[in-house]
Formats: structure tokens, sequence, C-alpha cells
């Protein structure tokens, strides 16, 4: 909890070296396909399914990293379980734009609860954990206090 | 096989169009590749049967593994896996423990409340939720986006079960599944292919299903495998979640609300 300008310097250093944050829109996250799981509500159930648009996937950072999980991410994201939702991702990717979201938070962060909300402090960034389907993502937010 | 005239003049016609192995023999009969559309009576006979004892089951536990492919853009299909682990007093309560290779949750829900767990932070969501666990499942998946485990085992035998779509239903054979004397039972519908293992003998279970979705490129496949515990009747308790301080209460993203929510606007 008190790292807070040491992680404000890591931070702004990511800031220049790697955050390029692409916020995709519906048709390019669009993805393959998914096996159905189910004989009697297949047909209905996957409306919804690209619905986590704003993925913030960075490019530079994950095009190192791994392709094919890259690439992966784009599928499915909050309905099927199976995902590997923000293992790409999470590399030193923060981004520090209210509202932005990721899916693994960076390292050294404090839980932080507030008003019955719960937050994650990294930095001096403030998160806000929520569940998008199945999956766990984070929200950039204004810092409560 | 008798069919009616019209009928089976029809299925000459199609046999032909289609490929021409339909032979057309003596009066009165007609043999048909397999090809052709057909439901054997005993296959949906097997498939009711196996609807009305779910139907009939008050309180279980099972354990499924099950495998879903996902096509990636280049045609690649990956496979991943996850357990589930599901207790159950019907009408209104259920849990499950749901643990992929990637990640973990549990679900709970007694009839008021749907609570979904990540078990290693402690985040937690709580919402209402309707009375009846078929209600509960529909809810959460259109609303939340959270496709859930097994749904099937608790539409068949229901209304609004799909044995309606089924355009050819067939017994592939007899066969054992861990040791348990099963019939191999084979279904074609509009969207997909599926396979379903009913145990022989007195509780005709489902011990393992194959859905094939041919209206995705590459047919992605989904199998499951499950095992099931008869005699463990869960205890009230595991239906409820009840926060301690180790847990972190979370919202949760409401999926079927204007787009301006699903681009991730704070809220």
């Amino acid at each position: 909890m008190n790292h807070l300008s040491k992680h404000s310097v890591v931070l702004a250093t990511l800031a220049v070296l790697f955050v390029s944050v692409i916020p995709l829109d519906a048709s390019a996250g669009r993805g393959g396909g998914h096996a159905r799981t189910s004989v009697n509500r297949g047909g209905s159930a996957n409306i919804n399914r690209n619905a986590n648009v704003n993925r913030n996937a960075n490019v530079n950072v994950n095009r190192n990293a791994n392709v094919n999980v890259n690439r992966h991410v784009d599928v499915d994201v909050n309905h099927g379980w199976n995902h590997p939702v923000g293992t790409a991702v999470a590399i030193g990717a923060t981004a520090a734009v209210v509202g932005s979201i990721i899916y693994s938070l960076p390292p050294s962060c404090s839980m932080v609860q507030s008003g019955g909300v719960t937050y994650q402090r990294c930095g001096s960034t403030w998160y806000q954990p929520r569940y998008a389907g199945s999956s766990v993502q984070y929200v950039v937010v204004n810092s409560p206090y | 096989m008798r069919l009616q005239p019209k009928r089976r003049i029809a299925l000459i016609l199609a046999g032909l169009a289609l490929s021409g192995v339909v032979l057309a023999e003596d009066l009165g009969t007609v043999v048909t590749s397999t090809e052709t559309p057909t439901i054997d009576p005993a296959a949906m006979q097997a498939l009711n049967r196996m609807g009305a004892y779910l139907r009939g089951l008050k309180s279980f536990s099972l354990r499924a593994d099950d495998a879903v492919d996902e096509v990636l853009d280049s045609g690649q299909k990956i496979q991943v896996t996850k357990t589930v682990e599901l207790q159950v007093h019907k009408p209104d309560r259920l849990h499950a423990d749901i643990t992929t290779d990637r990640k973990a949750r549990e679900i709970f829900f007694d009839g008021k409340h749907f609570t979904l767990l990540e078990p290693e932070t402690r985040y937690f969501t709580t919402v209402a939720a309707p009375p009846t666990i078929r209600e509960m499942l529909t809810a959460v998946e259109t609303k939340y986006g959270i496709e859930f485990p097994l749904a099937d085992l608790f539409q068949w035998g229901e209304d609004a079960d799909a044995a309606a779509d089924i355009q050819e239903a067939m017994l592939v054979g007899a066969s054992k599944i861990d040791g348990q004397l099963a019939n191999h039972y084979a279904f074609r519908q509009d969207e997909i292919d599926w396979q379903i293992w009913i145990a022989q003998g007195e509780a005709p279970l489902p011990l393992r299903y194959v859905i094939t979705t041919k209206n995705e490129p590459g047919e992605p496949q989904y199998i499951a495998n499950l095992t099931w515990d008869m005699q463990v009747k869960p205890a009230d308790a595991v239906f409820t979640f009840t926060p301690s301080q180790d847990d972190h209460p979370i919202a949760i993203v409401v999926q079927d609300e204007t787009p301006a929510t699903q681009e991730g606007a704070a809220k």
C-alpha cells in the first residue's frame, strides 16, 4: 500500500514503452466457432456470444508473446468457460484510462474494500473487478478516495 | 417398415435426387440407404424414458468430465476440458464446482439467489434469481451470459426439450461406459448431430453425450462423460452461499442491456 510512487514510475515507464491499447470493435472481435454444449438450449443461447467487445488487447506486447493465444482471445470471451482470456494481455499492459478493461492485474496490487465495493489498487491505478459472464475483468476506475 | 404410399414416393424421389441409392423392390417394400431420414421409434422411446426418469429425480450428485472444441479463425481446432461437480435438489437447489484447465468457479443457487464465486480470489457476486433451476439457468444465460454446464440434464423430459426437432434417430448398439452397460443412440437435427449413451436397466441415466455442431466451420464437438451418485443426498447447506470476511463482493455485467454497457463504460 505504501509503494505508490514506485509503482507510478513503473506505470509511467510501461505507458511510454508498451501501451497501445486498441479497443476492438465488435466485428474485429469476431472469432471462430464454438461447439454447442447443449442439445436443448443451443440455438438461442449463442446470441450474446460476443458481447464483450472492448477488450483492450495490447497488440505490441501480445504479438511477441503468443500469437495463437492472442488470436484465440477474440473468441467468445464471456460465454464459454474455457477461454484463456487475458493470459497474453497481462504483460505489464496497464492501461490507465478510466473505463478500460483488462483481464489480469499487473503484479503487486492490493485489494481494498470501500463502501461495500471491492477494488484492486495497483500503484496509482484503481481497478474494480467484476464478472463478465464467468470471467473476471478489471475496469479502471477513479480512486474512491 | 411400412410407409404410406405418398410418403414412399417422396422417399423414392428424394433418394433418387440425392444419390440414387434407393432400391424400390417388390410392391410394399422400400429398402433405403442410411442416408434417408428415418426415425427409429425405439430410439425416441429410449430418449423419452430417460427424460421421464431424469424428471423424476429429486436429489442427485454427479461428476461430469467434458471437452469442447473451439475453432480458431484459421480453422485450427483447440480442445478445452473441464470438470463439473454438481449437487442438485430439485426443483430449486443447485451447487456446482466447475474446474477448467484455466479457472475454477463455484455456483450456488438456493431458490432465491444465484451466486458466482471464484474460489481463489474469493470474488463473488450474488444476484436475485427465479425460483426454479430451469428458470434460473435461462436467466443467468440470457442476462449474464453464463453458459450453464450440463443444462441438458434439466431439459430432457420437459416440455421444452428438443425431441420435436429430431429428424433422424437410431440405435447404434450396446456398449459399455466405465463397465456399465449402455445403449448408444444417435440423433440428427438441423444444426447438430448428437449421440447419447443411456444406461441399461432400471435407471436409464445418460452416461455420455456428444454434440456435433454442423453449422460451424470444422464441425466442433462437445463431449461429456457423466458419473452419477444416486446415494449421497446433498445437504441443504451446500446450496446457500454465506459470505465471510474473506469474500469480496463484485458486480456482474448484464449482457442484454444497451451496447453502452458492453463497450465497457465504467459503472
